[in-house]
């Protein structure tokens, strides 16, 4: 082997062994300067190439070329690996702490009787039923004498009432008054739900609230049965707690209807098993209902002969305390935050 | 009211076990709230007579007895001082009890052995008496289980109002019978005849027959008055009626009973043996047997006698002519009262008694000359004298039974279910309902004490209950749909609702009535605490507390009060409520607005490690407002609020929108000396109050999307240095003027005050954007249009912009 085979094979093999060591930005640009630089090693090796007789000169030109393209080759590699160690380096120092907790996206919330409002009047509007809304300051004549509650009638006990003006000015016990308001200004058929705020002259428990939502129910048409009542009760319940719940229908009394339903469910908190909620019964009054009143509908001059009409009007909060196991119903408007933020 | 079953079994063959009973009359209307099992703890507890009772030797208030048990003798300790040697008594035995928890052991009380316990009637529950060993009748079987004696159980029974004949306890053997296809047997009545007539003695004016219909009176001679038997008095117990004497005792039996309340006089004390039913005088008083005088109200009905009240007529007798020890005659009312009468003077002398809960329900005027016969009849048993014969009955009969025509087609077209001639007639006859078919067609009359029956609704209840809620099917209703008619209000109101919600306001409901001095404390000027109620609320005519004594006219001092609740637990309160206010006059009715208030306390986030701690300003409370307009997609246009009584001068604002003069509402910070006054000090409290109802009819229904322009816009920055007075918006709509249609959107992106800004000047930073809708701008347009607005500030509003 000539000479300068082997200078250049020293060379190649003293380059890649340092290439090896350069372990930074630095010096890898230190060794391409080196060796590959206008003036480095290898450009010395090719002027050296001239004073070689003519017939070495091609050969010993191709073999610096290669070299010079290996000598490329490995420093391009040596780069990237370079660059692939410092980007791991990188990533490695920017570890985070993912248990921090995340950066508060600012939400409220609504009012759990919001949401069970909302709940019931999807509901029958499903089943057809449009939503109207009335005053909470009534007429004694709504809110009672148009609903077969004569003044002095013993049935008032059933509602102790606040007077704004007595007798014929208080605030509405039921959403009941807006039974005959509607009646007297649509034909039949009629199909609507009533929510608002109701209020009665009662002290304050755990189950007992003087201010409170109902949400009123009325159907009037021709052929409308008390089956057709029940099968809507029913159908609400499985819908706003499970398919399978259970139901049971009482008589009860109340005056505007006649005959009057009570419907109980299956308690949803022990699912029928017997809580303290259900006094061990397994089962919770849920609302009261009926067909309208013969009276009800003459009052409004509906003839009872032909068309019938069904009501039912339950209570938002007892709905929302069975449905998610609120065991004071002055939770609801103490608004603390605390128990209000549960529900969003 | 109580039934116990004991009682209820003198009237009909139980069909049932008590649970039975219960579910089947609570379904059907009667609701049995609970079963009160009386013995169903006793263990051990015996029937045993006293040998022998004597003092403890060794031990002073204790007595050692000896025990007769039939089978056996037991010696026990009683500390009970009333117990005689021969008497019966109730014997716990060592290892037994009466109730849940501890048994009885055996023990010693120094040196002797006691083997048991005597029980009093309270730790029995037969008997209010808590000191004394309860005795039994002497012919009580000795060594027999108490249970098998005198265990009991007793349905607790919520009546709806309007069922009166379920009063008594017949009315509910009545409906225990029709359930469960029982017969019933009406008591017995047989009045002994063994005086002179009535009317020779005792002399009835009815002077208001319209709130009288009906008054008997009887009267017994030569009667002794003297405890009940133990019987009767342990029947009225279960009941929950106490045992006063004989005569007394057999009016309430009665009552009970039939549900017909009667009152009994000692005859000697009324003048002229007289009886005059007629509405109190003016400033008449009575001492009613509670020993209350009362002041009666001129409507009232009294029975009095030839001169003075001696009763409330339908309510309370009066203590002059009470029962007592030494009565000899007495004359027995049983009367038929109006329902409202009594309802109003009970209501206006607040007392409630065993007899106005029944008047006040409307009674069946049949029913006072057998309750009458009735009671004389158990009298003459319980206190002897000779009864006179008749009564005295002041009545004109009402018109026939009422009767009701119907056929089996009409039930079912209410019910929805097919119910069989037979059923219906098994249904109605046993709950005294006559019954005359023709063809089809059914005429029901109906009996005397079901005044709440008038209607073929009426019936078809009766089959319905009876019968059961159960067998009716489920249909859903086939008619057609009313039209549609929404009322777009409501849909909008959800929607603000969720809008505030997803802005990070939560939600409150407060009460709808505040304090009357609530509204003043908003008013900074005014003086605090205030000198009189608020003149612009409606007051409640009878509240329950002066804190909620009226209708609010604004949600905000029940939402401060909120927030200053829950700043005790937290430091960031964010609310809002949506609710009616209520606003004078009467007309009749206040008119009824719907409101928004927004009221927003503490740090922008919620304390965490990377949140911004700022505190919330104005702004925070600007953008919440404006997060309602924009999804009712109503502009909000905001200006400087004078004089609003609840804010902070300098950080208030009054709301409106564009083209329209109407205030919509204020929002603001609250002032500080309001805030004090809400216990809200020390924090600055941002709050919004705006009229809901106003703002939603101002809604825009249909959005009209604008085509998305192809041509690139140019950006130019752009700082004016102004007067700090000249407000943001003004200077945004002069560069918009100037600037023309090109220029399609400005963006404030910074404010600063400060040098090199001169002193009272502030510098406002805009992002303008230009763009046509037709074509790619020049860089001349761009700086054609800059030119404007440089020029427009400059002269409009002294202004210059930052640079030249
Ligand atoms: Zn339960």
């Amino acid at each position: 082997m000539a000479a300068i085979d082997v200078a250049l094979r020293g060379l190649t093999d003293r380059a890649l062994l340092e290439l090896t060591r350069a372990g930074d930005r630095s010096a890898i640009e230190a060794w391409r300067t080196g060796y590959l630089g206008r003036s480095g090693a290898l450009s010395l090796h090719m002027r050296s190439i001239g004073q070689l007789p003519s017939e070495e000169r091609p050969a010993a030109g191709q073999a610096a070329n290669a070299a010079k393209d290996t000598l490329e080759a490995a420093f391009a590699a040596r780069q990237r690996e370079l660059e692939e160690q410092a980007l791991d380096q990188r990533l490695e120092s920017e570890h985070i702490d993912v248990t921090l907790p995340g950066r508060p996206i600012h939400t409220g919330g609504l009012h759990p009787i919001t949401h069970t409002l909302r709940r019931i009047l999807e509901i029958f509007r499903d089943m057809g039923f449009q939503v109207a809304e009335g005053p909470e300051v009534e007429l004694d004549w709504y809110n009672f004498q148009a609903l077969n509650i004569p003044p002095e009638h013993p049935a008032r006990d059933m509602w102790d009432t606040f007077y704004v003006k007595p007798p014929s000015i208080l605030l509405r016990t039921h959403t009941s008054p807006m039974q005959a308001r509607i009646m007297e200004r649509t034909r039949p058929p009629v199909r609507v739900v009533v929510p608002g705020r109701c209020y009665r002259y009662e002290g304050q428990d755990a189950s007992h609230e003087w201010m409170f939502y109902q949400v009123e129910g009325l159907a009037v048409d021709k052929g409308l049965t008390m089956a057709d009542l029940k099968g809507v009760l029913v159908a609400f319940a499985r819908r706003i707690f499970w398919p399978e719940i259970q139901t049971r229908f009482r008589c009860d009394y109340f005056p505007f209807v006649e005959p009057g339903v009570e419907m109980s469910v299956q308690c949803p908190l022990c699912r029928g098993e017997g809580c303290r909620v259900c006094k061990t019964t397994g089962w919770i009054e849920l609302l009261g209902a009926g067909m309208v009143h013969p009276r009800v509908l003459r009052n409004v001059g509906y003839d009872p002969d032909v068309v019938n009409g069904f009501a039912f009007g339950m209570g938002a909060e007892r709905i929302a305390m069975v449905k998610h196991g609120v065991d004071d119903i002055r939770s609801f408007y103490g608004n603390d935050l605390r128990f209000l933020q549960q529900f969003t | 009211m109580r039934v116990p079953l004991g009682w209820l079994r003198e009237y009909i063959d139980l069909p049932a076990s008590a649970d039975d009973i219960a579910e089947r009359l609570t379904m059907s209307g009667t609701e049995v709230a609970n079963v009160i099992r009386v013995g169903s703890e006793w263990d051990r507890v015996v029937i045993g007579q006293v040998q022998t009772i004597t003092p403890h030797e060794h031990a002073d208030n204790l007595f050692v007895a000896r025990v007769n048990l039939a089978r056996e003798q037991v010696t026990l300790v009683t500390a009970a001082s009333n117990v005689r040697a021969g008497d019966v008594v109730s014997v716990v035995r060592a290892g037994g009890r009466l109730a849940a928890g501890p048994r009885v052991e055996a023990r010693s009380f120094r040196g002797v052995q006691s083997n048991g316990m005597l029980c009093s009637g309270d730790e029995l529950g037969i008997s209010p008496e808590k000191q004394t060993i309860y005795v039994l009748e002497a012919d009580a079987p000795i060594g027999a289980n108490l249970r098998d004696y005198l265990g009991d159980e007793v349905l607790d029974i919520e009546l709806t109002p309007n069922r009166p004949d379920c009063l008594g306890i017949v009315g509910i053997a009545r409906e225990v019978a029709a359930l469960f296809g029982a017969e019933l047997r009406m008591p017995h009545v047989d009045q002994p005849n063994d005086g002179r007539p009535a009317g020779d003695v005792v002399r009835v004016f009815v002077d208001d027959p319209d709130l009288c219909p009906r008054y008997t009176a009887g009267y017994v001679n030569g009667v002794r008055i003297v405890p009940s038997p133990q019987w009767l008095q342990r029947r009225l117990h279960l009941a929950g009626i106490r045992s006063i004497s004989n005569v007394v005792d057999a009016t309430n039996y009665v009552m009970l009973e039939l549900g017909q309340p009667l009152h009994a006089f000692d005859a000697d004390r009324l003048q002229a043996r007289t009886i005059r039913v007629r509405r109190a005088r003016a400033n008449e008083r009575l001492t009613t047997i509670d020993g209350v005088e009362r002041v009666l109200p001129t409507d009232a009905l009294v029975i009095a006698d030839a001169e003075t009240p001696a009763a409330l007529a339908g309510i309370m007798g009066g203590s002059n002519t009470e029962i007592s020890e030494g009565t000899r005659r007495i004359l027995l009312e049983s009367a038929t009262f109006d329902r409202m009468s009594v309802r109003q003077t009970s209501r206006a002398l607040r007392l409630v008694t065993e007899a106005s809960k029944r008047f006040d329900k409307g009674l069946d005027e049949e029913l006072p000359p057998f309750a009458s016969r009735r009671a004389l009849a158990l009298i003459r048993e319980l206190a002897g004298g000779s009864v006179a014969e008749g009564l005295v009955d002041v009545w004109r009969p009402r018109d026939a039974l009422r009767t009701i025509a119907f056929t089996a087609d009409d039930l079912a077209a209410l019910i929805g279910n097919a119910y069989a001639a037979e059923q219906i007639e098994d249904v109605l006859r046993p709950l005294g309902f006559a019954l005359e078919r023709d063809g089809e067609r059914t005429t029901a009359i109906v009996p005397s004490w079901r005044d709440d029956v008038t209607d073929k609704a009426d019936i078809a209840e009766e089959v319905a209950r009876v019968t059961g809620y159960d067998a009716i099917p489920t249909t859903l209703p086939r008619g057609e749909l009313p039209s549609p008619a929404d009322d777009p209000g409501l849909r909008w109101r959800e929607v603000v609702r969720s809008a505030l919600a997803g802005a990070g306001l939560q939600e409150v409901m407060t009460y709808s009535l505040i304090d009357p001095y609530a509204v003043s404390k908003l008013d900074a000027g005014a003086p605090f605490p205030a000198t009189g109620p608020d003149e612009g609320t409606i007051p409640i005519h009878n509240p329950m507390t002066i804190d909620r004594s009226r209708l609010r006219t604004t949600l905000l001092p029940s939402l401060f009060a909120t927030v200053a609740a829950n700043l005790r637990y937290q430091n960031r309160v964010l609310l809002f409520e949506i609710a009616h206010v209520f606003l004078p006059p009467l007309e009749p009715l206040p008119r009824e607005e719907q409101r928004l208030a927004i009221a927003m306390a503490g740090r922008r986030s919620p304390p965490t490690w990377n949140a911004d701690t700022a505190p919330i300003d104005f702004y925070d409370l600007k953008a919440a407002v404006e997060a309602a307009f924009r999804i009712l997609h109503v502009p909000l246009i905001l200006a400087d609020a004078a004089n609003v009584p609840w804010l902070h001068p300098g950080r208030s604002a009054v709301l409106r929108t564009t083209g329209d003069d109407r205030e919509l509402g204020h929002l603001g910070q609250v002032h500080p000396r309001v805030a004090e006054r809400f216990e809200m000090e020390g924090m600055e409290i941002y709050a919004a109050e705006l009229d809901l109802d106003a703002l939603m009819s101002l809604a825009a229904e249909e959005i009209r999307v604008r085509p998305l322009l192809r041509y690139p816009a140019v950006e130019r920055d752009l700082a004016i240095i102004v007067d700090g007075r000249v407000s943001h918006e003004r200077v945004a709509a002069a560069v918009q003027a100037a600037a023309g249609p090109l220029l399609e959107q400005i963006t404030l992106f910074d404010v600063y005050q400060g040098a090199p800004v001169p002193e009272g000047h502030r510098s406002l930073a805009y992002s303008l954007s230009f763009r046509s809708p037709e074509r790619t701008l020049a860089d001349d347009e761009v700086a054609t249009a800059m030119a404007a607005i440089e020029h427009a500030v400059t002269a409009q509003l002294a202004a210059h912009v930052r640079g030249r």
